[in-house]
């Protein structure tokens, strides 16, 4: 700690050069644009913007500044003063009136391995499932990153498992990024920004998950003008609304979404018998200049879902009235205050919040007895956390930049609250919960980017802590870069990661009934080492090709134990509260392959894929008699293509082509007789995860069309009705008069060919 | 080109671990619980069949011709074939006794099977009962705890006079199956409570309590069973795999388990 104090010391200390520094921000809404490049026309000196759109430059006198950011029109700055303070506005490109000029933010980057990076167009572009523009489902056409069942937004990033993958939206961690039992994400596509997501490489900053980072940054709120947007589609529609609340000083962005399952299902349901099912989110952000140097943002967010379903039997004159709930909220909100304290230093301090509450509820009531009987059950499972943090971002010199930092969170587990309820019979009721839990953790960290020549580099150290186990753990970051000449860039690079919390997840699917627990004595923390290379080239500014080979161990991964069955559903032991170290099981896993990738980002054309070659193998002692498996979503051949094609400035048509091997999943080998009956047969289930489903693969076409206010987007999925499998079930059938049984393994499939159509508008 | 040779020179990593591509299905399976209450103890070798294949319900190929024995202590008991069941029988007289340890033991040609298994000790079961209102009567189940290596499962039925079987319902906790973790009362567990009510129609009833105690294996083979029979599809989207567990030694898979058990019967009338 002594030896980071003295070196962030002597960095601080300030000299040499004069310097420019600012911010760079969108003419017309005021929004910084983040990773826009600032360049001295005649030298080598370079620089992007930092997440808050922040520069800090060497000014170089007689020079000219260029600044540039993808759909922007290039700036230049001439004779700048010395140390002077710019705040840089950009326009936006406009297109000429006779031909389609579209150029796209690259979305694999050169020098950072394993980011990717999307920005709000780039997400509104892809045709995707009913329409709706899912930021998760975006991320799933990349390579190394792939759903784990059919439909759901739960990601596996390079063979890790769902609870591997930190999601932040605006510093806050969302801890169930799911609606609809997994088919939509939590992220509506109007208030984001951008998204970036990292699956390897990682910077110091980031921490607390083993294989990805997914950081998602909402729009500022537009400080010069009010603007309105939205989209009415199949299930859903959206609105946002923007604007100044002081114009160029302060603004605020509103954003919200929701399903309209419930009022569609209304009609069809019976007065006695009725079952509602919606979800919404809301997003808000606030932003104010509080002076030259200080800027102030609040952003919030809360998203929920909610299935319903009440009966009424008739009883005589009266009614059994019987009613079953299911509901999951996320919500989150940061404080974050921005300063510049330097020249060359920039502070980012925040205030973070996030909660996960997961509520499960029967009732019946019986108002017909005398006196009046309510019972039923109420099963809570609730997880908050609050973080301080503080970001420093140093220009130190031409060529270096250092981020150190550090952040605290407070986390409160109550997994699982149960209460039994009987007005009847008092002596029945009962409360029954497993032990709540408040941990910390947090993490110092430093972090050095740089360059010299054609060499580069982003090496940092992370220190993160656990203080109920007691353990501080070093988290190395180290990636070094060079580029070749004919524009060829090669990189390589270690990270280390550790995970002090765990999921207790029943599938694929990302499901309300997920339980988040703290590391315990027993239930280690996990950990793990990633070892990427890269080589990328560039073709004239327009297409890009990239290789990347990576190697992951893991350490302290998660399964059930056998047999577990934690929902207890149709058991009485669900009443019983259990210790979560009997639940699971730790064991190792090992992720390994080879991602190629390809880019078009200017022209007509543009497009996206790639190709991946993976394994993902685990062992654990008390699965599968100790031998090594693949896990569910080993898939051994990726291909995946995504493209737009501008057919005149109004029209553009896209695609999505997907093809993966089928993941593995267990299921029964044989079967077999207890006695002589022939309903007594009973599975064989030879080894784990040991059948490989059948070939995944599907096709998506989308046309937008521009209109004066808005644009529509027809869009089909799965074009071809391909039944891709989502689950396999044994079916046993006797024929030929009792003589001959049949048991064969049935594909169950869920997405058909989808067509769907929606409005979106914006003035 | 160079660059992307290089690269590929490069990324020659291998796994540290392989996982074996195919494990061959077991040829046999092997079934059967023993009970001292039992007057019959079976045992079931029957062929394993692969899956996505037609099976021959006439000629289910149980494995005859085989040795088996079943071994307590010093003493073993043959097991013959029986042709109208199939099964491997022997009656028993007094040889399945509680708190004991079995072997089973199976031979034929190159096929030698082996599995162990350990009878719980007995226990007394008490019932109370208690009129709740006109037509709704309430059972308190109670037994005597062993030790903490013997399991509980409890079910109870209701059988009216008007050949209508009615429901008995457990009014928390379900009840069937109890682990050894309930409150104890003076050496008595006691199970949750239940109660059933007449049918309109009926004036007696005849409940119909069992409490069976099993060794672990057992209890938890069971236990597992009942959940893979329960499971409709929806939950088993929801649930993780059951891979019920074999303890069966050698080329085969199945269960060998033991049980004791007590029953009771109780006559109401509304």
């Amino acid at each position: 700690m002594k030896h980071i104090l003295l070196i962030l010391f002597i960095l601080s200390s300030e000299k040499i050069y004069a310097q420019i520094f600012g911010r760079v921000v969108d003419e017309a809404s005021g929004e910084a644009l983040v990773g826009a490049n600032l360049k001295w026309k005649n030298k080598s000196t370079s620089v992007f913007t930092n997440a808050y759109g922040l520069f800090s430059i060497e000014n170089i006198k007689n020079d000219t500044l260029i600044v540039s950011f993808i759909g922007y029109k290039e700036q230049k700055l001439f004779a700048i003063n010395e140390s002077q303070k710019l705040n840089i506005q950009l326009q936006t490109q406009t297109l000429t009136l006779n031909e389609v000029e579209i150029k796209n933010t690259q979305i694999f980057s050169d020098v950072h391995p394993g980011k990717i990076k999307l920005s709000n167009a780039q997400i509104k572009g892809l045709p995707l499932l009913l329409g709706e523009k899912d930021l998760i489902k975006a991320f799933q056409l990349m390579p190394g990153i792939q759903e784990i069942s059919e439909g759901s937004s739960s990601l596996s990033v390079r063979g890790g498992g769902k609870d591997q993958n930190l999601i932040l939206l605006d510093e806050s961690t969302v801890y169930n990024p799911n609606h609809l039992f997994g088919f939509f994400s939590t992220f509506n596509a109007d208030p984001i920004q951008q998204a970036e997501i990292y699956k390897g490489a990682f910077p110091a900053q980031y921490g607390g998950r083993l294989s990805s980072v997914i950081d998602v940054k909402m729009k500022e709120g537009n400080t010069e003008n009010f603007e309105v947007e939205g989209g009415i589609g199949l299930i859903s529609s959206r609105l946002m609304v923007q604007g100044p609340l002081q114009k160029s000083k302060s603004s605020f962005l509103l954003s919200g979404r929701r399903t309209y399952a419930d009022w569609l299902m209304k009609p069809f349901m019976n007065s006695r018998e009725q079952t509602s099912y919606n979800f919404g989110d809301l997003n808000a952000k606030m932003n104010f200049y509080l002076n030259p140097n200080n800027r102030l943002f609040l952003s919030f967010y809360t998203g929920s879902d909610l299935l319903l379903q009440e009966n009424n039997i008739p009883r005589g004159n009266s009614f059994l009235k019987d009613m079953t709930q299911l509901s999951w909220k996320n919500a989150t909100g940061t404080l974050r205050l921005n300063t510049v304290l330097s020249k060359k230093l920039f502070q980012n301090a925040s205030l973070v919040y996030s909660n996960y509450n997961m509520m499960y509820k029967e009732n019946t009531e019986q108002p017909y007895k005398t006196p009046p009987v309510k019972l039923g059950m109420n099963l809570n499972s609730h997880l908050q956390d609050y973080s301080l943090k503080l970001d420093y971002d140093y220009f130190a010199a031409p060529n270096l930049q250092v981020k150190w930092g550090a952040m605290h969170t407070f986390r409160k587990f109550d997994p699982r609250d149960f209460e039994y309820y009987n007005t009847s019979n008092s002596e029945d009721n009962f409360k029954n919960s497993s032990p709540e839990a408040n941990t910390n953790d947090g993490a110092v960290y430093v972090n050095f980017i740089g360059k010299r020549n054609s060499f580069f580099y982003e090496n940092g150290l992370r220190l993160s802590y656990f203080p109920s186990l007691n353990l501080i753990k070093p988290e190395p970051r180290i990636m070094f870069g060079y580029k070749l000449p004919h524009e060829i860039t090669v990189t390589g690079s270690y990270s280390k990661m550790n995970q002090y919390l765990h999921l207790v997840s029943n599938t694929g699917n990302g499901l309300p009934t997920d339980i988040w627990i703290p590391a315990t004595a027993s239930l280690k923390p996990g950990s793990s080492d990633i070892l990427g290379m890269s080589a990328s080239k560039n073709f004239k500014d327009e297409w890009k090709i990239t290789a990347e080979a990576y190697y992951k161990w893991i350490k302290g991964s998660n399964e059930y134990k056998n047999g577990v069955n934690f929902l207890g559903v149709g058991q009485s032991n669900n009443l019983q509260a259990f210790n979560w170290d009997d639940v699971l099981t730790q064991g190792k896993s090992w992720n390994y392959g080879y991602e190629f990738s390809i880019e078009k980002s200017k022209g007509r054309f543009t497009a996206f894929g790639g190709y991946t070659l993976a394994w993902s193998i685990s062992k654990f002692d008390e699965i599968n008699n100790g031998r090594a498996f693949y896990n569910r979503q080993d898939r051994r051949h990726i291909l995946e293509f995504s493209g737009r094609y501008a057919l005149t400035k109004k029209l553009t048509f896209s695609s999505n082509f997907n093809f993966s091997t089928g993941n593995a999943l267990t299921v029964p080998d044989g079967l077999y007789f207890t006695n002589d009956i022939y309903t007594s047969e009973r599975d064989v289930y030879n080894s784990y995860n040991g059948f490989r489903a059948e070939n995944y693969h599907r096709l998506d076409l989308g046309l937008n069309l521009k209109t004066k206010r808005g644009s529509w987007d027809f869009s089909v999925y799965n074009v071809y009705n391909r039944k891709n499998p989502y689950s396999y079930q044994v079916k046993n059938q006797i024929q030929q008069n009792g003589k001959v049984m049949n048991s064969t393994l049935n594909r169950q499939w869920l997405l058909p060919i989808i067509p769907s159509v929606s409005y979106n508008f914006k003035f | 080109m160079r660059f992307l040779l290089l690269f590929f020179s490069l990324c020659c990593f291998s796994s540290c671990v392989s996982v074996e591509k195919e494990i061959a299905l077991p040829s046999h399976s092997v079934y059967g619980f023993i009970s001292p209450s039992d007057t019959l103890i079976s045992i079931y070798v029957v062929k394993v069949y692969p899956r996505n294949q037609e099976i021959y319900l006439d000629s289910k190929q149980h494995l005859k011709d085989a040795k088996v024995y079943l071994i307590k202590g010093s003493d073993t008991l043959n097991l013959a074939f029986n042709l109208t069941s199939n099964s491997y029988e022997a009656a028993n007289k007094n040889f399945v006794t509680e708190n004991t340890a079995y072997q089973l033991l199976i031979q034929k040609e190159e096929l030698f099977l082996s599995a162990q298994t350990f009878v719980p000790p007995s226990f007394e079961m008490k019932i109370d009962t208690l009129r709740r209102d006109n037509s709704t009567y309430e059972l308190r189940v109670k037994w005597n705890k062993k030790n903490n290596e013997t399991f509980y499962k409890l079910g109870t039925n209701v059988e009216f006079d008007v050949r209508y079987w009615g429901e008995f319902k457990w009014d928390s906790g379900g009840g069937f199956w109890e682990t050894n973790d309930l409150n104890q009362h003076q050496n008595l567990i006691t199970s949750p409570i239940g109660s059933f009510a007449f049918v309109p129609q009926s004036t007696v009833a005849t409940t119909t309590t069992s409490l069976t105690a099993y060794n672990k294996e057992s209890f938890d083979y069971l236990k597992n069973q009942e959940l893979l029979d329960n499971r409709t599809e929806f939950f088993e989207r929801l649930e993780p795999p059951i891979l019920q567990k074999s303890n069966i030694n050698g080329d085969a898979v199945g269960f060998f388990g033991a049980f004791t058990k007590s029953e009771m019967k109780i006559n109401f009338k509304k």
